[in-house]
């Protein structure tokens, strides 16, 4: 069937819009996933991956993935750190309006391969959907959606794929988010007091102030700090509430 | 806090080897920083001893911002020093064999340790600072690094692709091969590197890092003409053999080619000497490392089930050199780890723990 034909079914959007609700609910990364393949299955894809990662970080530290396609494309793709070689992740780097693959073109032979490795794992015709940063925020999101069929995305259907496309795109975005800075705060075993001190830092305060307003002494303030400091791996708290406000701790 | 600062003073000896370099060639003894890494270095094992049991301190605020602060100020630091002592390199440049060798040893040497200053700028969350590794890294004459380096965290134990070494190839045969992958996939045709419409952040970064290394090649022929150009593309090479050189050295053993079930995030062997922790920003503490890379060097510390090299690099380096030699020093020591890993051995302030695994490995460490 036709992604027009698809698009025309009544039930088509709400049906994805439902699984595009839940989403947020999601506990752990399965349950996300299953939402991703259920709402690419609703949608007539053949195909998905979600990536998330920091724009100005390249490390594959900061990449996270949610695939509902051939893991063996991913694992390929990993192998080869094929990261700064993606031509999708760059266009999403610096655009916000979703684009069909055949309108990213590759520049280079190791782009070319980027794309050829795709296409053979469902990704034959593909619509990028960049979910971009807000405020403080470094990460990004990329949403990939595949068909096997050639030219998939270029009928009637289109439009209204795309319009659902984006909403996936930015809930499973605000998700991963969400699942990072809970990261952070388990693995710094960070308080709400602690997140207290990053905001007042991320204002200005001085250590008096901040001891004044937390009803603490001035040299607790600057205790927790260096605690809190050692345990994020970062020198100061001006540095710890930068770090704080581009996890959207604070 | 006074103590404290004490013992973040000793990471000041990143600048030891740029000042060495100076002040070898202003009183014409161009071997000097290398004479020091080869002899000196070593040694400093009795002086200073192993890391402290009790880890890293957790570093008041200003200590720590100090010690973040470090690499940025060795960034002018390096080519000043270099580009002022090859300016006073007036009787090595002008035909004395003897003295030549010695000026390009210790210039060798005073470059591949700033790499490990780049290593720890690449590895930071700020842009900027990244940026700046990188741009030390091409200052160094190795601009691949940056790039290099990413891809070797992102792919733990693989030795097919050369991240790893495998157990049974030497240093020459990885180095090599090592090399050879790397200048394809960022130089060779069809790399995006040479692609002015890919502008993701780490090409960017190696562009700059190449830029500064030709002009830093220019900088070297400007001061010292032919003899100065051809000194720093030696220079190249030889930053470039080193570093795969340490990745040997770090690797060795732990790729899955010997160690398939157990290679998690990226094993690395550590060494617990303090004064090499210090001059190489943590680098010996390899393990712990690839096990967070964003943690900045001031706060690593030893990984307790880590495998250990016998010795500093400085001795290992010139034993991976010969084969023979490498495997009779390291197989013991990869044996122990393999069978008691929570139990490491330190050498204290012994020079090495050459001998001392059997009798280790029966009880006694």
């Amino acid at each position: 069937m036709s992604l027009a034909e698809l698009a025309m079914q009544p039930t088509y959007s709400s049906n994805v819009m439902a699984i595009i609700g839940r989403l947020a609910h999601a506990d752990d990364e399965v349950q996300a996933l299953d939402g991703l393949a259920a709402a690419a299955d609703q949608m007539g894809t053949d195909a998905a991956a979600f990536v998330s990662f920091s724009k100005d970080d390249p490390s594959h530290e900061s990449f996270r993935f949610l695939l509902a396609c051939d893991p063996v494309w991913c694992l390929e793709y990993e192998r080869r750190a094929w990261y700064t070689n993606d031509p999708w992740l760059q266009y999403c780097l610096t655009h916000s309006e979703p684009a069909r693959g055949e309108d990213i073109a590759p520049g280079s032979a190791q782009q070319r391969a980027v794309v050829e490795l795709a296409a053979q794992f469902g990704f034959r015709s593909a619509l990028i959907v960049p979910a971009p940063s807000t405020g403080g925020l470094t990460r990004i999101g990329v949403l990939c959606l595949g068909s096997s069929a050639p030219g998939f995305f270029d009928d009637e259907g289109y439009l209204p794929l795309k319009m659902l496309a984006r909403n996936l795109a930015m809930e499973l975005h605000a998700w991963w988010v969400a699942r990072i800075k809970r990261e952070l705060i388990d693995s710094a075993g960070l308080l709400d007091e602690d997140l207290a001190l990053l905001m007042h830092e991320r204002l200005g305060h001085s250590t008096a102030f901040i001891a004044n307003a937390l009803d603490m002494s001035p040299s607790a303030v600057n205790s927790r700090f260096q605690r809190m400091n050692a345990r994020l791996g970062v020198p100061n708290r001006k540095a710890a509430a930068q770090l704080a406000a581009e996890y959207g701790l604070i | 806090m006074s103590r404290q600062w004490v013992g973040a003073a000793g990471y000041l000896s990143i600048f030891l080897m740029p000042t060495l370099f100076v002040i070898g060639a202003i009183t014409e003894r161009p071997w000097l920083a290398f004479g020091a890494v080869i002899l000196a270095f070593p040694l400093a094992r009795v002086a200073f001893g192993a890391l402290p049991a009790a880890g890293v301190p957790e570093w008041p605020e200003p200590v720590a911002t100090f010690l973040d602060r470090l690499p940025l100020a060795y960034l002018p630091a390096l080519p000043v020093c270099v580009l002022a002592g090859l300016s006073m390199s007036g009787a090595p440049l002008s035909g004395d064999g003897m003295a030549l060798a010695g000026l390009a040893l210790s210039l060798w040497m005073t470059l591949l340790f700033g790499t490990c200053v780049a290593h720890e700028l690449i590895h930071r969350r700020d842009k900027r600072q990244a940026m700046l590794g990188h741009v030390l890294a091409g200052i160094c004459g190795y601009p691949a690094l940056g790039m290099e380096h990413l891809a070797h965290h992102a792919r733990p134990g693989d030795t097919r692709r050369g991240e790893y070494p495998l157990k049974a190839e030497s240093v020459w045969q990885f180095a090599w091969r090592r090399m050879r992958r790397i200048g394809a996939e960022l130089f060779g045709p069809g790399a995006s590197t040479w692609d002015p419409q890919a502008r993701m952040p780490n090409l960017q970064r190696l562009r700059a890092a190449m830029l500064v290394t030709a002009l830093t090649w220019a900088s070297f022929a400007a001061i010292a003409g032919w003899s100065g150009a051809f000194l720093f593309l030696a220079m190249m090479v030889g930053v470039a053999f080193g570093v795969q050189l340490i990745t040997y050295i770090q690797h060795w053993g732990l790729g899955d080619d010997s160690i398939p079930d157990r290679i998690a995030y990226g094993r690395g062997w550590e060494e617990d000497c303090r004064f090499q922790a210090w001059v190489t920003l943590s680098i010996s503490l390899h393990d712990q490392h690839h096990r967070d890379s964003r943690r900045p060097y001031y706060r690593l510390e030893l990984s307790p089930d880590s495998p250990r090299l016998p010795a500093g690099y400085v001795l290992l380096m010139f034993a991976s050199l010969v084969p023979w030699v490498w495997r009779q020093l390291m197989e013991p020591a990869y044996v122990r780890w393999l069978t008691a890993p929570e139990s490491p051995l330190s050498a204290g302030r012994r020079l090495t723990c050459f001998g001392l695994h059997e009798i280790g490995a029966a009880g006694s460490s």
